[in-house]
């Protein structure tokens, strides 16, 4: 085997060194990772600004539509309150009593027996009732029945139109005088009937519960 | 030959320190930010949509509203209508003294009671009058149609209370007394 002299040993060997650098090493990865992390930098900057953008014109919407939300707010406010105004006005106009047709109802339920001397009929603003004050005379062998009688039909010719409806006498005395009907010589009996009828829209009153059975 | 030597390892270490540094800048001073600022914009983003949401649906419902409104507005219109301009003792007595002369209920007295505020806040532009109306004679059949016709006609009057009484010398003739209210500008 030849014996072979190596003269440039130092020189290649300075060579392998200066390959195997760690610092070049680490630079070229540093330079690596560098390069990496900018584009992953640059792909979220894309990402960021398709986001400004979005947001950029979200604001510009918001400024346009601001302006007219407010103003629609404000609208309303004003329209909900003709609405109401107009929906009460057309309340009180729909839910009023009427007193026409009240004392049609009465003339057809007053018999030739019975005369009404004083009619007072009351319908407060506020209160859910009408109350109604009928005074007068009522004549026949029995004048008492003869208005108890009356009361009754009174009380179904009402109820026939309105609700709740509800009569009682505050008085019913017998007279000393009499009259002449129907060419015969009959008592009288003067009387005050209490009427009380829900007013139109009026909610109906609850009716109460039935009371428990007691257990024996 | 494989020794590292000490150059070597200051090397290395200096390599790994910059790396460090890189890292470190490379997501403190970069990536930080720009995630905090899409964070950032991201909420406003989600605030302003739920903003423009809720004012698309004011206007909407404004809109709806508006519809109502221009039925409120004619029926306001109309009962703006039934109420004459000045005030309301200049027009009132007579046009119901008209009415019972019209019915041939002769005589009829009319005077102001009192004059206030609409019971409902909402009905602000319009206040309730009271009025006493006296009818000296009256049969009880032309008096139940000249009601009727009343209640007919005057549509923002109601009679709060009504008295019919006979009359001792004319038994087929009332003295009719009522109160009745009604709405006013």
């Amino acid at each position: 085997m030849p014996l072979t002299l190596n003269l440039l040993h130092e020189q290649q060997f300075l060579l392998k060194q200066s390959k195997r650098d760690p610092l070049k090493l680490g630079l070229y990865a540093l330079g690596g990772v560098a390069a990496l992390f900018v584009l992953y930098y640059g792909y979220r900057f894309a990402q960021s600004s398709a986001v400004d953008s979005e947001l950029s014109a979200r604001k510009a919407e918001w400024a346009k539509q601001e302006p007219a939300a407010r103003a629609a707010e404000t609208q309303e406010t004003e329209y909900t309150a003709r609405v109401a105004t107009a929906a009460l006005v057309a309340k009180r106009i729909d839910n009023r009593f009427y007193w026409g047709p009240l004392l049609g109802t009465l003339l057809k339920a007053i018999p030739p027996t019975v005369q009404i001397v004083n009619f007072n009929g009351t319908n407060e603003t506020h209160a859910d009732k009408v109350t109604l004050t009928l005074e007068g005379v009522v004549t026949g062998d029995v004048p008492r029945l003869v208005a108890d009688k009356f009361r009754g039909e009174l009380t179904g010719a009402l109820g026939k139109t309105y609700q709740g409806v509800e009569t009682s006498f505050r008085s019913l005395d017998e007279s000393s005088g009499s009259v002449t009907f129907n060419g015969k010589t009959t008592p009288t009996a003067h009387f005050t009937i209490e009427v009380k009828m829900n007013k139109p829209g009026a909610e109906p009153a609850a009716t109460p519960a039935a009371p428990a059975r007691a257990r024996r | 030959m494989n020794q590292i030597t000490k150059d070597q390892k200051q090397k290395i270490f200096l390599s790994s320190l910059l790396m460090i540094g890189l890292v470190y800048c490379y997501f403190n001073f970069l990536l930080d930010p720009l995630t905090k600022q899409d964070r950032v914009h991201r909420s406003q983003i989600e605030t302003l949509e739920g903003k423009l949401a809720k004012a698309k649906t004011a206007v909407k419902r404004s809109k709806s509203v508006q519809d109502q409104a221009q039925s409120a507005e004619e029926t306001l219109a109309q009962v703006g209508d039934m109420i004459p301009d000045g005030a309301p003792i200049a027009w009132f007595p007579p046009r119901i003294r008209a009415f019972f002369d019209r019915h041939a209920l002769k005589g009829a007295s009319v005077r102001p009671g009192t004059l206030d505020a609409a019971p409902d806040p909402a009905m602000h532009n319009f206040r309730n009058a009271d009025w006493s109306i006296d009818l000296p004679q009256a049969g009880i059949i032309p008096l139940g149609i000249a009601l009727a016709g009343l209640e007919n006609e005057e549509k923002l009057l109601e009679i709060t209370h009504l008295q019919i009484s006979t009359l001792a010398e004319s038994p087929e003739k009332q003295h009719v007394s009522m109160n009745v209210a009604t709405l006013i500008k």
